[in-house]
């Protein structure tokens, strides 16, 4: 693989396989994609072996973060030109469903409430429909549960949805108890 | 970045300007299968000149570039190639999640979104949260990042921006689809996120199917049977095929081994020249085919008789695929276009429930009486001829039953203890009668191929009865075969005799119920086609549906004439010394002459309206009375009928199809019948006969157990009257005597 011409770019070149630490602590290694001067961003595919998955971590780094790094060797161009390919329609879908997700995925986490009581919510969630009020959570609707979210903080709702949604949270707690001791 | 370049960002947020925007670039790029450096630059610029979103030139960068394929050799300059890498490299990542360390230590985690390319590479993440506070560490700091809400959208400078992990990016293109594929499940999976995003989604241009061309694995069907047939006989239809395969190989004495059915089946199936898939399968795979016809079917008999049977097959079947249909489902199978001149619509067609009660249905029904008429009268002859050869073993006659539909309210009433006239109440019974008679039907169930419901009212009978009534020879004998139902008239009498057991009027619309029915099963084939030959179960159920037809709402104003016939009793007498018969098990009511109102309804009473008019009533009346009664009845009626049909066809003119039967006893107690007859050609020929003799009836046995009845109906020529002996033998058991008042047409009194 021929090297880059311009000077200090030699180390950075395609192929290469670095391990580099940054200024901020992060190691690691990877191979090089590409090195782009102006802009000083250094694309990293990580893993030493550059094996031809589809599916690779990609890191940018910004060259000047780079604490120290090493050469490890030189390898062939991770990227095989042929096919590389951008179809922006799918691109544009993917962002969209990721964006979706997410904004589902921000409506299922409490604002201010804890990490348990976020768990409670999550727990609760995989069989009942629960939406978060504040800091309470609120299943189908019309039970509540608030702060600090055991089985007497369960108001509201006909009798049998308040039991069953006692009896849930109860489980819950105690798997949470389990998995936290085991921990 | 200044600010009116990450507003501009920002606005490229919508994919949409963004690919304008490339549309609109994509003209003005000129070299795009090389990217110098100074071409790049100079696109660069171009972008910049024509368009403030420099996203959207760095997009289209990639698009050509991608487009063209990056040039691997060519390494002009170190920056192009590089700047074309990171800017494909960034646009990889467009919608992934990535996480973005920031020059204080926070790692910002979001959905890529953009980035500022044409500078300093500036990113733009949507949905972004902290997730590693950059100034302290520790599990708190992460509790309290997620409970902020991520922000919408997030703007990193490039001065802040350290590092971008991205996790399983999908950077080629076999990965690209890979990940598409698997993008595009997920979106039809979720139907939530498809229903709560803001986005319409684009229809998908939907777009007929077209079948494939022909391949040997999927003949098409229209060309299944345009074969070319080596015995050249035209091909109708699958059941004329096979039968003329089997014919067609008969003939020319060629016994028929697998192979050639093999061969025959293998061009029925495929429709194509000379295909043989045990050929095929021999040549390819060296199978040899085990297949042995005579595993899966009946064996033929290759006997003598074959040959007439093969005939009386192919006739059979050309009668049933000829025969005609009203009905647009039926038609549409048989392939057959009527109504061709209507637009019929798919509704029509599948949908739509069918409300009409055609006229033309009407006229078969009149011909399935017809035909059923023509099996009674006819049969009668051969009733005498078979009485010898007959055998009780078969069950029914629909045509038997029929009758006794019409005869039943007088014997039905009479026999039946039952002393109140609640339909209610006999339908109830009636049902119950049923289920015991179907449950004998299996039983009993002889080699008749008549519908079940005629054996099961049949059969009815000889459940309450106890009587074995029927030996109906229901036998497919050579020479009645075409006859259809020998055994219909030898049914004749049982049925009528069963009567008794048999519905009601209440329950004759039950029965009415279960016929009509079967009306419309029984107009579909053509029956006055295939009246001489057609299956018995076709007759039965047409005659079947007869008598409920007769009685039922349906009449149309052509059936409305009736002959009416008013009868007088003037004599019935029983030989008290007759001890041919058993009584059935219903105790005898009247030993004595029941001359005298003990069976006569009052004619005009009809506490539940029925259109036939039969009286409901109570009577007493033995059972065997019953039968004896309707019998003569029977005779009587058809002997009047007879006699105004062949007078009404010399001098022209309408014949009723139904005769109403008044008769009266001396007291002037009235009970009134109605039978539906159909004149038909047999009837005629019959009826000549009977002019000569005296009608013959019509059962010739009603019972193992019991005595056979023998009903003779004769004109008097003396006084007028019609007497009737009824016989047992030699013994005359008991006499009627009736007086013919008049027989003239007239309009049904419902």
């Amino acid at each position: 693989m021929a090297m880059d011409g311009s000077s200090g770019g030699d180390e950075f070149a395609v192929g290469c396989l670095l391990s580099i630490k940054t200024t901020l602590g992060d190691e690691f290694e990877g191979q090089v994609i590409t090195y782009d001067r102006p802009s000083n961003i250094v694309v990293l595919q990580e893993g030493l072996k550059s094996n031809p998955q589809s599916r690779r971590s990609i890191r940018f780094l910004k060259a000047n973060y780079i604490k120290e790094f090493s050469f490890l060797g030189q390898s062939d161009d991770p990227l095989d030109l042929k096919k590389c390919y951008l179809d922006l329609n799918s691109l544009q879908s993917k962002e969209e469903a990721a964006v979706r997700q997410a904004e589902i995925d921000v409506e299922r986490i409490g604002v201010g409430v804890t990490a348990e009581a976020q768990s409670i919510f999550d727990a609760l969630s995989k069989t009942l429909p629960v939406r978060w009020d504040k800091t309470a959570i609120v299943v189908m609707n019309e039970v509540r549960v608030s702060s600090p979210y055991l089985a007497e903080s369960v108001t509201g709702g006909t009798p049998a949805a308040n039991e069953r949604v006692r009896k849930v949270l109860e489980l819950e707690r105690r798997r949470l108890q389990t998995r936290g001791a085991g921990q | 970045m200044n600010p009116q370049q990450v507003a501009q960002s920002r606005s490229s947020a919508n994919g949409f300007t963004r690919r304008r925007g490339e549309k609109e670039m994509g003209t003005r790029v000129e070299n795009k299968s090389q990217p110098g450096k100074s071409n790049f630059n100079r696109m660069m610029t171009a972008g910049r000149t024509f368009l403030p979103n420099c996203l959207v030139t760095s997009m289209l960068i990639i698009l050509t570039s991608a487009s063209s394929g990056l040039q691997t050799g060519n390494k002009v300059g170190v920056e192009s190639p590089s700047r074309e890498r990171l800017v494909y490299m960034t646009t990889c990542l467009i919608g992934h999640q990535v996480e973005v360390q920031v020059t204080d230590g926070s790692v910002f985690s979001g959905i890529f979104h953009a980035t500022n390319a044409e500078k300093d590479f500036g990113i733009i993440l949507k949905m972004a949260r902290v997730t590693k506070a950059g100034s302290s560490r520790g599990q708190k700091n992460i509790l309290d990042s997620v409970q902020r809400p991520p922000s919408k959208t997030l703007i990193i400078p490039a001065k802040d921006l350290v590092q971008i992990v991205a996790k399983s990016v999908s950077v080629t293109r076999d990965g690209l689809m890979n990940e598409l594929q698997h993008e595009k499940l997920h979106d039809i999976m979720i139907d939530s996120s498809i229903s709560q995003s803001r986005h319409v989604e684009l229809e998908r241009e939907l777009e007929p199917w077209i079948p494939d061309d022909d391949n040997p694995e999927c003949p098409e069907l229209d060309n299944t049977f345009d074969r070319h047939w080596n015995s050249s006989i035209e091909i109708n239809s699958p059941v004329a095929i096979s039968n003329q395969a089997i014919i067609s190989a008969f003939d020319d004495e060629i016994v028929i081994t697998s192979n050639i059915i093999k061969h025959a089946l293998d061009l029925l199936l495929t429709g194509k020249r000379g295909w043989d898939q045990f050929e095929a399968n021999a040549t390819l795979f060296g199978v040899k085919s085990t297949f042995n016809e005579e595993l899966y079917t009946t064996k033929l008999d290759r006997g003598p008789q074959m040959r007439e049977l093969e005939r009386e097959a192919l006739r059979i079947a050309r009668e049933i695929e000829g025969e005609d249909t009203q009905d647009l489902h039926l038609a549409e199978e048989r392939g057959i276009h009527f109504h061709d001149k209507f637009d019929l619509d798919e509704e029509t067609k599948y949908s739509s429930v069918f409300r009409g009660v055609d006229d033309s249905g009407y006229d078969e029904n009149e011909d399935v009486l017809d035909s059923q008429n023509s099996e009674t009268f006819g049969d009668v002859s051969d009733s005498v001829i078979n009485k010898s050869s007959s055998d009780l073993a078969s069950g029914k006659s629909n045509n038997g039953s029929q009758i006794p539909l019409n005869f039943s309210t007088l014997a039905d009433i009479q026999a039946s203890h039952l002393s109140t006239s609640n339909d209610h109440h006999l339908s109830g019974s009636l049902d119950g009668e049923r289920r015991i008679q179907d449950n004998q039907t299996n039983q009993q169930r002889a080699r008749s191929d008549i519908a079940k419901e005629d054996t099961d009212k049949h059969m009815l009978y000889e459940q309450s009865q106890a009587p074995k009534s029927e030996e109906s020879s229901l036998q497919p004998n050579k020479e009645s075969a075409d006859k259809g139902l020998s055994a219909t008239a030898t049914a004749y009498a049982p049925s009528v005799a069963s009567s008794k057991a048999q519905e009601k009027t209440s329950s004759s619309e039950v029965s009415e119920g279960a016929a009509t029915v079967k009306i419309h099963g029984a107009t579909q084939p053509a029956v006055s086609r295939a009246r001489p030959g057609s299956s018995a179960s076709s007759t039965s159920e047409c005659g079947n549906a007869a008598p409920a037809a007769a009685s039922g709402p349906g009449l149309s104003p052509s059936s409305s004439m009736v002959l009416m016939i008013k009868l007088i009793m003037l004599e019935f007498r029983l030989n008290p010394n007759a001890k041919s018969f058993v009584p059935s098990p219903a105790p005898i009511r009247a030993a004595s002459p029941v001359s005298d109102g003990s069976f006569y309804y009052p004619a005009n009473v009809a506490p539940v309206p029925h259109m036939h008019g039969m009286p409901v009533g109570i009577g007493v009346f033995t059972n065997w009375l019953n039968q004896i009664f309707v019998l003569f009845l029977l005779s009587a009626c058809e002997y009047l009928y007879k006699v105004y049909r062949a007078q009404i066809r010399k001098e022209g003119g309408y014949i009723p199809s139904t005769v109403q039967i008044t008769i009266e006893n001396r007291n002037m107690r009235q009970w009134r019948w109605d039978r539906r007859f159909l004149p038909t050609s047999l009837l005629y020929s019959v009826h000549k006969e009977h002019l000569c003799n005296p009608p013959r009836h019509i059962f010739t046995q009603m019972v193992r157990r019991y005595v056979v009845w023998t009903a003779d109906a004769s004109e008097s020529t003396t006084t007028g009257g019609i007497h009737a002996n009824l016989s047992s033998g030699k013994k005359l058991d008991c006499t009627f005597f009736v007086f013919l008042q008049s027989c003239t047409p007239g309009n049904a009194n419902i």
